[in-house]
């Protein structure tokens, strides 16, 4: 009987499971099948290369959805920042046509015109602490993630 | 960088009355997206006879360019008739303005047209009539109260719609009633405005030269005439109003102003729907009107269907609006395109000068996003030109 190992179906270049790992369950799956060391042995081995295969895959979903709202953020973000230059341009019309509402003609003389803004993929705020340690086939996708690009 | 825009009005247009724009939402709009993209733009509105000869307009408006534009760069912005008016003094056929007024042509980066009649209008027709005057005056004096002042004159408008309708037996009676009608709404305008007002009206009734001119019969003479200048981008706004169905009139049923107002527009809808084939107010190419592959692709676009030569915004047939890139199709009437259209907001949330005022019902629908696109895609084009020259 023939046995298919499960990261089988998963092309090596996508496999989390580093190369050397692979051959050590690769050899205990095979050569070794019959020999178990204490928590050591095929099964749990190949319970604990399904279990990082599961991550991964949360990740990357994870990693998508990211991307997509990185994107949709910027594109937000460009819509509010056009939206805020015409009412910034708006505002200095009304006032033009209102020079006896002093107060108002100075809050908009006060307003600075907006730009748009670099977007990064964490908008929500600043990580604190040290990164948390990434393993380079999964996170390679981070140099590509979308950044805002200033149409100008 | 420095622009200057000219704004020309056309049928029932009056540049300005009193403190009241025609133009003040196409010049804020327009004003607030050359500032949020880094231009200043100022706007100039001709003050003109809407319904004066468009060669004695046309010289008018270059006299004002040359005064006012320095050396910054130019647009023209005409609507309806007004848009004649952008391209006769562009043109570099014409030999009726004296050249020490166009030395700033070569400033000029665009030229919009705003349904504009380029082939005619029957409508133009009809107006050029001895009753069609009488009438052309009513509906300007309606229009300007309507706009100006907010204000619904529904008995003036009744009988305007008398006037349109029915056998001329009674004709000598109606035109009694027309001008008194007429007379009744410039009372509705306040003491300050009459006389202008009233100055106004005479003016039209004395010089309806462009009428005769945009006759469909003429325009297919002038239209041989009339050169593009190279270099200047053109570009056009285009729309059609929705044709009379039952299904409307149920809309208005508790809104008498409305009622009045969407049966007025009907009739000025379907004086213009009428059809000569030897004058089909449009760009023919062999029997089928044409108007480019861009235009025509962007007609079925937003329009689901190619659009007869009937159909048009209550004045202006839509196909005699299409010359040089067509920029923005849509559901609209005559005045819908400039900003006069049903504002839904709350009167008590919005300055005066700001609210909306619709002209007459026309069942279009036009909203602010209609508004927005047309006045984003006139704006692109302006900027466009102005990048590329």
């Amino acid at each position: 009987m023939s046995v298919v190992p499960p990261e089988a179906a998963v092309s090596p270049t996508e496999d989390p499971v580093p190369p050397e790992v692979r051959a050590v369950i690769e050899l205990f799956g095979n050569q070794l099948a019959k020999i178990s060391f204490p928590d050591v042995d095929a099964g749990s081995l190949r319970r604990q290369a399904d279990e990082l295969r599961a991550e991964a895959k949360a990740v990357a979903h994870a990693r998508a959805a990211l991307d997509a709202a990185v994107a949709t953020f910027a594109t937000r973000m460009e819509m509010l920042t056009e939206t805020a230059a015409r009412a910034v341009a708006y505002a200095r019309i009304y006032g033009d046509g209102h020079p006896d509402r002093q107060a108002l003609v100075t809050a908009i003389a006060a307003l600075s015109e907006p730009r748009p803004a670099m977007v990064t993929s964490a908008p929500a705020g600043k990580r604190r602490g040290r990164p948390p340690r990434q393993s380079a086939e999964l996170f390679d996708a981070t140099a590509s993630a979308p950044a805002y690009q200033d149409p100008a | 960088m420095r622009h200057h825009v000219y704004l020309s009005p056309g049928m029932f247009g009056f540049g300005r009355l009193g403190s009241y724009n025609y133009f003040v939402h196409v010049e804020r709009e327009l004003r607030a997206r050359f500032s949020a993209a880094g231009h200043e733009l100022e706007a100039h509105v001709i003050e003109d006879l809407p319904t004066a000869s468009v060669r004695r307009r046309s010289t008018r408006l270059a006299e004002l360019i040359a005064q006012t534009s320095g050396g910054d760069l130019i647009h023209l912005v005409g609507h309806s008739t007004g848009g004649l008016d952008a391209r006769l003094v562009a043109s570099p056929a014409t030999c009726s303005i004296p050249l020490a007024s166009l030395g700033w042509l070569p400033r000029l980066r665009s030229v919009t047209t705003m349904n504009t009649p380029h082939f005619g209008t029957p409508l133009a027709s009809f107006f050029a009539t001895s009753n069609g005057q009488r009438m052309l005056a009513a509906l300007s004096v309606l229009t300007v109260t309507g706009l100006a002042i907010g204000a619904q004159p529904l008995a003036a408008a009744s009988v305007i719609l008398g006037f349109m309708r029915g056998s001329d037996k009674v004709l000598p009676f109606k035109l009694r009633m027309l001008d008194r009608s007429v007379t009744s709404v410039v009372g509705l305008v306040d003491d300050a405005r009459s006389p202008e007002v009233r100055a106004f009206l005479t003016a039209i009734e004395e010089d309806q030269g462009s009428m005769l001119q945009l006759s469909p019969e003429s325009m297919d003479l002038v239209g041989a005439g009339f050169a593009d200048r190279p270099g200047v981008v053109y570009q056009s706004t285009a729309s059609m109003a929705p044709t009379p169905k039952p299904q409307r009139w149920l809309e208005t049923f508790g809104h008498p102003w409305r009622a009045v107002s969407l049966a007025l527009f009907f009739g000025l809808h379907r004086i213009t729907a009428t059809l000569d084939p030897r004058y089909p107010c449009a760009a023919m190419r062999d029997a089928a009107p044409w108007s480019g592959d861009a235009n025509e692709a962007h007609l079925q676009r937003v329009l689901a269907a190619s659009p007869p030569l009937q159909a048009n915004d209550g004045v202006v047939p839509i196909r005699s609006q299409l010359w040089g890139r067509l920029v923005w199709a849509g559901i609209g009437d005559h005045l819908d395109v400039l900003g006069h259209y049903l504002d839904d907001r709350d009167p008590e949330t919005v300055a005066p000068e700001l609210r909306h005022r619709d002209w007459l019902t026309s069942g279009s629908n036009f909203t602010h996003a209609s508004f927005t696109a047309l006045i984003d895609a006139i704006t692109t084009g302006m900027l466009d030109a102005a990048a590329n020259s």
